[in-house]
């Protein structure tokens, strides 16, 4: 009898804990090559059941390493840091291997800042003189290029123009960050296309990282699936603000929608600066960030401008040939320090070793392409399934499309790597794929907005786990939403590709927007 | 024990009735999972019998580390320098002892980089040697934290320190040791007892209240963001504001640690040298502790999984009696695996930074590799139970 009293107190008003032998295919949010059913802190961390299938389990683990520890100038095995760096670890930037943390302040070795710092003039031209992303650390004797001590982040208060309320009263918090940087900061000047900028000319944002896995699964999208995405919301016209002209011509690819000289498209950043995975944000970080060469990239991550300051600083002369003695080539120290931070052709081969092994390379990447995904949770919770529902008939599942179907996954590398589908590295053939994105930019028109306003629309799988997984659930690309409200709510400036659906979703009551906001965890 | 679980699950159910009759909406119950009662005297085993001692051992150590050093400084002697040493490899000790549950604070405020970052960047050291200005500062950073601030992740925390203190795995010649390597580690120690003092801080809710008051001092984060310490989280599972929705996930997330650090002694810490043959890959080369460590990484996930450290242990209220209630063959499994890795660490050649292609090396990271895919299968197993 009390076990019959209990059972009907239970349903009456508790979910049921979701059966495992109930699997739809949207549970296997990276099909069923690509998802773990891990939901634990490492579900961020596993490999893909592609990955273990081509007996990669191992080649994986150790290419976590190269992701996961910190790198060093010269003690092997993570040996190559510098002679500029942005951070001494991925992980630095992909805490838990997921997104970014809002910080008060820039430091690299700040755990969980996943800052990028974006220099650039007015009109957003990035600047010459810095790299594209700016390195606040060096290694002796030389200097770093930007005093990050000096790199002040301060959050404002943003009240929108319904006062930061729903119809019935619940509140939100919407904060935003501004970057103050004072002009004696600078070590190298300022420079766009070569040409001094006035310091009231400067401008500095922050982009922060997001999470890595799935990236494989995403890589396995046809080029066609995406170009019909394109072409159907050009047609349609729902976006008030159109297409970027800088991606779509209208019937086909702008120049710049493809990537470098490939006939492939951009589907990585928030800028859609990258295009397929081999040569796409993980494969260059792992160089560009902590300076470590390897085959395809024996250059280091710099700048003209950078060498030439650098080699004219007497305190740099001073010390170059004692921390690098094999660099002393040609008796000139100026020209030296300027030819070694270029590592141009005046640079002797026999010097130009790199420093991570095809090997260590080749793991690194199986790791990188073989993050699984994990799978949805709770999708038989009726909350969850009301959520899903309004997502859809608002609109949010426009850009926030939920679903893709991968190709042959005949994945190429424009670096020249890896051969066309080479069989070191796990592939996604024919797989429904659950990333609830178009991979398509808009505009959201926020305060203190991302550089030139265009972001691509942020694939929304596997962020319930977050606090789990790192700790926090910071969203939005500077970590600006403390909570999904937030984030939804950033959406709804007058000019927003969303307005019209934040619109309703303010509508809602609020066991519906509690339910919105359930789906997007449980995805 | 029969009686125990009989007697939990009425309690259980009248809990759950006198909740859920009074009042629906009061409740912070999310699910209503099985074996409540049972799960959450486990939890609190694994929470006062394993993590709590083994990091109030960690924390009481590192900060005898940095007294210990501190006379050192004032008092060159190899005598000091070898009570330094002890006190360094016990401290070593605890913290090996708590990687089976590298999840939490651990991993979420970065305190195992910040902490374990190794190899010492060698380069960079000297380079911090030369720079005298940073030195003066170093000698006044009375409480950790211009190391904290100024100094690479690969010069801070226990590897560090070794590389000061040992070589080829005995303390130094007192002699070796220069008045600014002093400075320095001294600096590096009073970082690393403040981190370890976050580690307990951030998991225990009556950790020292010292501990506690130097941490809002230097401004450390001890909670997740809701202001709940780990611990609290833990034992919330199942209820509003814990990350757990259920304590099936608690249990699992402890099983998920000793996985994590299984495989990794496995595949990385002793299969990367073994099979690589590269010894830059061996983690402790200047004391040479490297089995020592590997032991207790694996006594950590004994003591996970069997119900506490050493001395406090309590069998009966572990995840090893509760699988072993449904399914006593794969619990066989997970402890004969457990006992297993433990055996063949011990058995292997020292020092594994000499010896690591022995064939002892590899017996032992099989074994290691084989912990791991039977713990995978014990967390699977905790479905629905």
């Amino acid at each position: 009898m009390l076990g019959g009293l209990v059972a009907t107190a239970i349903t009456s008003c508790h979910r049921t804990e979701p059966l495992p032998t109930v699997i739809s295919e949207e549970t296997y949010a990276g099909g069923e090559l690509g998802t773990t059913f891990n939901r634990s802190h490492s579900a961020y961390e596993d490999p893909t059941p592609a990955t273990e299938k081509a007996g990669l389990t191992t080649q994986f683990r150790y290419g976590e390493a190269f992701f996961e520890r910190s790198y060093t100038q010269n003690n092997p095995p993570f040996n190559g840091l510098g002679p500029l760096y942005i951070r001494n670890s991925c992980i630095a930037c992909h805490p838990g291997y997921g997104h970014g943390m809002r910080m008060n302040r820039y430091r690299a070795d700040d755990w969980g800042n996943g800052y990028l710092l974006v220099f650039t003039d007015r009109n957003d031209t990035y600047l010459s003189s810095y790299t594209g992303m700016p390195q606040t650390k060096a290694v002796a004797p030389f200097k770093a290029p930007v005093d990050e001590t000096k790199i002040q982040i301060n959050w404002l208060s943003y009240v929108d123009e319904w006062g930061n309320q729903f119809p019935d009263g619940e509140r939100y918090n919407l904060t935003y960050p501004e970057v103050y940087i004072p002009e004696d900061a600078f070590y190298v000047p300022l420079e766009v296309g070569g040409n001094p900028i006035p310091y009231g000319d400067f401008v500095c944002r922050l982009e922060s990282t997001i999470g890595i896995y799935g990236t494989g699964l995403i890589d396995a999208i046809p080029d066609d699936s995406l170009k019909a995405q394109y072409q159907k919301e050009y047609n349609d016209g729902y976006m008030q603000n159109g297409l970027n002209p800088a991606m779509w011509a209208g019937s086909d690819w702008a120049p710049t929608g493809l990537y470098g000289n490939t006939t492939h498209p951009k589907k990585y950043t928030y800028a859609l600066t990258r295009g397929p995975l081999q040569d796409a944000p993980g494969a260059n970080a792992i160089w560009n960030i902590t300076n470590v060469t390897h085959r395809t990239k024996m250059g280091h991550y710099m700048t003209a401008a950078y060498a030439t300051k650098a080699s004219q600083d007497p305190d740099v002369q001073a010390e170059f040939y004692n921390y690098f003695p094999q660099y002393n080539l040609t008796g000139n120290v100026e020209t030296d320090i300027y030819n070694y931070l270029m590592m141009n052709d005046q640079i002797p081969e026999s010097l130009k070793v790199p420093e991570m092994k095809d090997e260590d390379y080749v793991n690194f990447m199986v790791w990188h392409r073989g993050l699984a995904v994990p799978a949805a949770r709770d999708l038989d919770d009726p909350d969850v399934q009301r959520g899903k529902e309004l997502f859809k008939e608002m609109g949010c599942a426009y850009c926030h499309r939920p679903s893709w179907q991968t190709g042959d996954d005949n994945f190429t590398d424009p670096a020249g790597f890896f051969s066309d589908s080479d069989p070191r590295l796990p592939r996604y053939p024919h797989q429904k794929i659950w990333p609830y994105s178009d991979y398509i930019q808009h505009k959201l028109h926020m305060e203190n907005d991302i550089r030139t306003g265009w972001c691509r629309t942020t694939p929304l799988w596997g962020r319930g786990l977050s606090a789990v997984c790192t700790g926090r659930s910071d969203r939005l690309h500077d970590c600006r939403a403390q909570t999904v409200i937030e984030a939804i709510m950033w959406h709804g400036n007058i000019q927003s590709d969303a307005r019209r659906t934040v619109e309703k979703f303010r509508e809602l009551p609020k066991k519906d927007r509690d339910a919105v906001v359930k789906f997007i965890d449980a995805i | 024990m029969k009686q125990f679980f009989k007697s939990a699950a009425i309690v259980a159910a009248s809990i759950l009735l006198t909740v859920s009759i009074s009042s629906c909406n009061k409740t912070t119950e999310t699910t209503d999972e099985a074996n409540i009662e049972t799960k959450n005297v486990i939890i609190k085993q694994y929470l006062n019998h394993t993590v709590y001692p083994t990091y109030g051992k960690l924390a009481t150590n590192a900060e005898t580390l940095v007294s210990d050093l501190e006379t050192l400084k004032a008092n060159k002697t190899q005598a000091n320098l070898n009570k330094a040493c002890a006190t360094f490899l016990e401290a070593r000790h605890w913290w090996e002892m708590s990687e089976a549950f590298l999840y939490g604070a651990a991993s979420d405020f970065g305190i195992d980089p910040h902490i374990d970052t190794w190899p010492l960047d060698e380069t960079e050291f000297n380079s911090l040697m030369s720079q005298l200005d940073l030195i003066a500062l170093l000698e006044q950073d009375e409480d950790g934290s211009v190391a904290q601030e100024k100094l690479a992740p690969s010069l801070l925390g226990f590897h560090g320190l070794e590389y000061i203190l040992f070589r080829n795995g005995e303390a130094r010649p007192v002699s070796e040791i220069t008045d600014d390597y002093m400075t320095f580690v001294v600096a590096v120690a009073r970082d690393l007892r403040n981190h370890c003092f976050q580690l307990e801080v951030s998991w225990n809710a009556n950790a020292p209240q010292a501990h506690k008051d130097l941490l809002e001092e230097l401004e450390f984060n001890t909670t997740l963001a809701n202001g709940n310490t780990y611990g609290e989280n833990m034992t919330l599972a199942g209820q509003a504001g814990s990350t757990y929705s259920t304590r099936t996930q608690a249990l699992q997330a402890i099983l998920d640690g000793c996985i994590d650090i299984a495989d990794e002694v496995g595949t990385s810490k002793i299969g990367k040298p073994h099979t690589g043959d590269d010894p830059t890959y061996v983690e402790s080369p200047y004391s040479q502790k490297s089995i020592q460590d590997f032991t207790d990484n694996i006594t950590s996930v004994q003591n996970a999984y069997m119900g506490g450290n050493e001395g406090e242990r309590d069998e009966d209220l572990s995840v090893h009696h509760f699988i072993k209630n449904s399914n006593a063959e794969l619990d066989a499994k997970v402890v004969g695996a457990i006992n297993n890795a433990i055996d063949k660490i011990k058995n292997m050649k020292a020092p594994f930074v000499n010896n690591y292609l022995d064939v002892s090396a590899g017996e032992a990271m099989e074994a290691c590799q084989e912990l791991s895919d039977v713990l995978s299968e014990a967390k699977s197993a905790l479905n629905d139970k």
